[in-house]
């Protein structure tokens, strides 16, 4: 699904964090959003996924713009944000039913259990996950990510904390998603993890793009070059 | 729906924070009480209902703190915020679940209640019960609304009980004057009046929290 | 530009100037008094027509507040802070005014009077109110939680008055007030007072939400 957004602007503290933000993401694409802390990548996915409301401007998705308020606009959207946005006291089974649910899923222990184990997890599915180590939260959340098929897919810092093993699953899974022609869009700040499987690159510069490019146009060391270059 | 009060439950079950704290302070306050008060028992009948409420609205925000706190360990209101449900929903589940914990500390508590103020039980146990309930769903319905309100604040210790005292005022009198009522075993049409403010202030407020939280969850 | 270069609020400030003065001249001069409550009781006067006025801020900071989270724009969010900010003013002068004129009347200073202890209540409310605008986090959401704190505070009004004047019935609800409205002759009186009142809630509102309009600005200039 394409994920349009126009003249986004949003403030915090009085402090302009997004100035006029306007960009198209095309169905099946993977977008990568780069740039310092603070530079707005994390507000702009809050956004999108409506948990933050839209300061002004306009976003849609697949031409229906979404309003605060209106459930149906959540409808094809996944956050998987920078915390785990999971209940630490219940299990991973326990949270990934509770996630299931609230998308309408309702799936089973086995689905559930597929999902755990293709990330291996599937030992400590029945620890509370206030209990798991960060390297295992954030698998959990890649498993939460998976269960859930959203056509649009809102990635925060998915790397941090994941090991080689790790990083080597999570470029499987999306390589599954891009199968199935998910949309998404990532915020993260590995270079060189952005230049493997990104088809378009957005950098932000407080609050405003500074870069795009499109890597089918561009070759990866121009990209790498002109990213470093304007630091 | 039945999702989210799952969730709740299981999570309270998980730490049983809520209702052991609310129980050992409404205790604690209860012993106050009698200390503080240390008078007849013919005037302790009748200060006891003013008193029961006072200890139900204290141990309330003692469990509303909570109750809402929770949440953003971990980011986990984030999950239910950017999903496809209703979200006055979400402020419907914690209304029933707060309601549920506060009438479990209060059972518990309510015993002793009676034993260390040497209250004699020589009134309809049934009526008795239906103001609990009535009074406490008011009280935890305006208390999730303010809560919602409260969630992000960085005083939200001092903010739930400064703004729900004054607001909840209508439903401690009520509360109060029924519970007085009942002790007295007059008949239900004498004090009608009071069970209809009660409602009214119950169904008001849970409407507007319905309404509003969708406003309030958002960033 | 200060506030009174503007011609309207200039006519609107001399206005109110003016009629304070006739105002407290004819209070304290040819005001009809009441038989049972000599000098004292002419705080009625003040004390009244302050407490509606009060009310209506109040009823404002609603209106306002509905508008805000209906259209979203943030001159609703600071007409609704200034009518609370007004409101609240007056409430407090009605929460003075109440105690002078209960203590020689009643012969205490504090009565649970229905209206008196409504103003009390909705006065700590709005204390509230004003904490959590101070201290309730980012101010684009701190706007969403105050309107909703407005609207319940006002819809509370209603209940906190019934239960207040069932409570306890065997105060009559001010027997003074009853009195004054027998005099035949008060009604011009009276009239002049609300337009005074009217004018000077009017006018603090009007500061308070340049107050506010210029501080938003300032703020925008320095990012």
């Amino acid at each position: 699904m394409q994920v349009e957004v126009s003249g986004l602007c949003k403030s915090f503290y009085r402090q302009t964090v997004l100035n006029k933000v306007s960009f198209t993401i095309l169905s099946g694409s993977v977008v990568c959003l780069l740039g310092p802390n603070g530079s707005g990548k994390t507000t702009i996915l809050k956004i999108l996924s409506s948990i933050a409301s839209i300061g002004s401007g306009k976003v849609s998705i697949n031409g229906k713009e979404i309003f605060p308020g209106d459930p149906s606009s959540r409808k094809f959207s996944l956050y998987i944000g920078h915390n785990a946005s999971l209940y630490p006291s219940l299990s991973a089974l326990e949270n990934l039913f509770f996630i299931s649910g609230l998308y309408g899923l309702n799936a089973s222990v086995d689905k559930i259990d597929e999902h755990l184990r293709f990330l291996s997890l599937d030992n400590h599915r029945d620890k509370q996950i206030k209990f798991y180590s960060q390297g295992m939260l954030q698998r959990l959340k890649l498993a939460v990510a998976d269960l859930i098929p959203s056509p649009v897919l809102y990635l925060d810092e998915p790397l941090n904390a994941l090991d080689q093993e790790g990083a080597n699953l999570f470029n499987d899974l999306i390589i599954e998603w891009k199968k199935v022609n998910r949309t998404m869009l990532i915020a993260t700040h590995n270079i060189d993890w952005v230049l493997g499987v990104a088809d378009r690159i957005i950098t932000l510069k407080n609050g405003q793009i500074d870069l795009d490019l499109d890597l089918k146009v561009m070759s990866k060391e121009d990209a790498g070059n002109l990213i470093t270059g304007s630091g | 729906m039945g999702n989210l009060i799952w969730k709740e439950l299981i999570n309270e079950w998980r730490s049983r924070e809520m209702v052991v704290s609310m129980f050992i302070f409404g205790l604690a306050v209860t012993l106050v009480f009698a200390f503080a008060f240390n008078v007849s028992p013919v005037l302790f009948r009748q200060f006891a209902p003013g008193l029961l409420w006072v200890v139900i609205l204290f141990t309330s925000v003692l469990g509303l703190n909570r109750l809402f706190s929770y949440e953003g360990d971990m980011d986990a209101h984030w999950s239910w915020i950017s999903a496809p449900i209703d979200r006055g929903l979400v402020f419907l589940s914690k209304l029933l679940v707060g309601f549920i914990f506060l009438s479990m500390a209060e059972l518990l508590f309510i015993v002793p209640f009676f034993l260390f103020l040497n209250l004699d039980v020589s009134f309809s146990i049934l009526f008795f019960l239906g103001i609990l309930i009535l009074g406490n769903s008011a009280i935890i319905s305006i208390g999730c609304l303010i809560s919602g309100l409260a969630l992000r604040a960085n005083m939200r210790e001092v903010l739930i009980p400064v703004l729900l005292f004054p607001l909840a005022s209508p439903v401690v009198i009520a509360a109060t004057k029924s519970t007085v009522f009942i002790f007295e075993n007059k008949p239900f049409g004498e004090w009608r009046i009071w069970i209809l403010i009660l409602f009214t202030f119950l169904l008001t407020s849970a409407l507007l929290g319905y309404l509003f939280y969708d406003q309030i969850v958002e960033e | 530009m200060s506030f009174l270069a503007l011609r309207v609020n200039k006519i609107h400030f001399l206005l109110a100037a003016f009629l304070s003065g006739i105002n407290i001249f004819l209070i304290l001069t040819i005001a009809p008094q009441n038989q049972l409550q000599p000098d004292f009781g002419n705080i009625f006067y003040i004390h009244v027509p302050v407490a509606w006025t009060a009310f209506i801020g109040y009823l404002l900071v609603m209106i306002f507040s509905i508008l805000f989270l209906w259209k979203q724009g943030q001159t609703w969010d600071h007409f609704a802070l200034a009518s609370a900010e007004a409101g609240t003013m007056f409430m407090f002068l009605v929460l003075i005014t109440g105690p002078i004129w209960a203590k020689p009347a009643w012969g205490h200073f504090w009565v649970w009077e229905p209206r008196l202890t409504t103003s009390l209540v909705l006065f700590l409310i709005f204390l509230g109110y004003f904490m959590l605008r101070e201290f309730g986090g980012n101010p684009e959401q701190v706007s969403r939680y105050a309107a909703v704190l407005g609207i319940i505070a006002f819809l509370d009004v209603p209940l906190i008055f019934l239960s207040v004047k069932l409570w306890l019935p065997e105060l009559q609800s001010h027997p003074q007030v009853g009195q004054y409205f027998e005099n035949t002759g008060i009604m011009p009186v009276l009239m002049i007072n609300y337009s005074f009142l009217s004018l000077l809630v009017v006018i603090s509102f009007m500061i308070r939400f340049r107050v506010h309009n210029l501080k938003k600005r300032e703020t925008h200039n320095i990012i």
